[in-house]
């Protein structure tokens, strides 16, 4: 089998030696098909969030939170303060969400810039970000009233954070296939057998989502250790500073 | 017999062509800024190299340098120009043509 790209039908050699260049080659085209593959290189910086286990400890760190937010619901019996923490528990995961990501980028600065480069993202679209606030508050809001409205087992409640475990899972899995980062395939996988394990042994709503993010909460904890720590072997800090 | 090139090979800008600065471009393309450590550790060039091209692309200006300071470090800040924005999003459509005959 040859290892020479194929020359398209018409293209002259000295096109050929112009757009497949070592460099140009391995990084920008895609040498069995010749087509220019940029898509991949434009992809790069999205890689950067995820380069150094930071994200997943601090995701980790959120879950922790959360899951001493239902530690009332599951070990103390109902009573006249569950409408009330009930109604203050969405905005808690909401505020532990969006200061884990404010927490994540003050930790970059301070971790990852000095030995790694910094990046700064475009702004999202502000349509974006008003849908994806309006969907986590509402499905944030729904899993709570649930929890509150119907502690004991019934089957809605019971397969709910299963569905919650898979939805989960895909997210993982899309970031992983996206951002090529395997590392996302394990949190993917804990999730999938968190979810089957909430369908093969049911439980109420509060302990389903107890134990999913305890689970997770130590998988991301985990994960992002290991991940901080070679990340910092291999980019040890800058004795002179960046450029 | 000569052979004749065909049109979009002539319309190609040598610029961005070069596989470091196309590198450097289609990075900064997706992102509001970069230092120059995450492009230089992206690229694998070295400072001098990296310079150079830097250097080029900012004369003809596709990117903007900036030279600030986080704390007492000092940082090279890297944006792509709406002049390179431009330039990038037409060499991707003329290479396109080019290679898949469209």
């Amino acid at each position: 089998m040859s290892l020479q790209p194929r020359r398209p039908a018409g293209l002259p050699v000295r096109i050929l030696i112009l757009t497949h260049t070592s460099l140009y080659g391995r990084l920008v085209c895609n040498m069995s098909e010749n087509l220019p593959d940029l898509t991949q290189v434009a992809r790069r910086p999205l890689r950067y969030w995820n380069s150094d286990g930071l994200p997943e400890l601090v995701l980790g760190g959120v879950w922790a939170i959360w899951v001493l937010c239902l530690v009332p619901l599951e070990f103390v019996p109902a009573g006249r303060w569950t409408v009330p923490y009930g109604i203050a528990l969405p905005l808690v995961f909401l505020a532990s969400a969006l200061g884990g990501h404010w927490y994540i980028s003050r930790l970059k600065t301070r971790i990852t810039a000095p030995r790694g480069g910094f990046i700064d993202y475009r702004p999202r679209a502000a349509g974006a970000m008003y849908l994806s606030t309006v969907l986590a508050s509402g499905a944030a809001v729904a899993v709570v009233r649930q929890m509150i409205t119907e502690p004991t087992a019934a089957s809605t409640t019971e397969l709910t954070a299963a569905i919650t475990a898979f939805l989960l899972s895909a997210v993982f899995l899309a970031m992983a296939v996206r951002h090529r980062m395997p590392h996302h395939l394990w949190q993917a996988a804990v999730s999938v057998v968190i979810g089957l394990a909430l369908i093969q042994w049911p439980t109420d709503l509060s302990t389903g989502m107890f134990r999913l993010f305890a689970s997770l909460g130590l998988v991301s904890i985990l994960l992002g250790w290991i991940r901080l720590r070679r990340f910092l072997r291999r980019n040890p800090a800058p004795a002179g500073g960046a450029e | 017999m000569t052979h004749k090139e065909p049109g979009p090979l002539s319309e190609i800008d040598r610029l961005i062509h070069e596989p470091a600065r196309l590198l450097i471009v289609a990075i900064l393309s997706e992102v509001k800024e970069a230092d120059y450590l995450y492009i230089q550790q992206e690229t694998g060039l070295t400072k001098g190299n990296l310079s150079s091209h830097l250097d080029k692309l900012e004369k003809a200006g596709y990117i903007e340098i900036e030279k600030a300071f986080r704390g007492k470090i000092p940082l090279t800040i890297l944006r792509i120009a709406r002049r390179g924005s431009v330039a990038f999003k037409a060499y991707r459509n003329q290479m396109g043509a080019l290679l898949n005959g469209r």
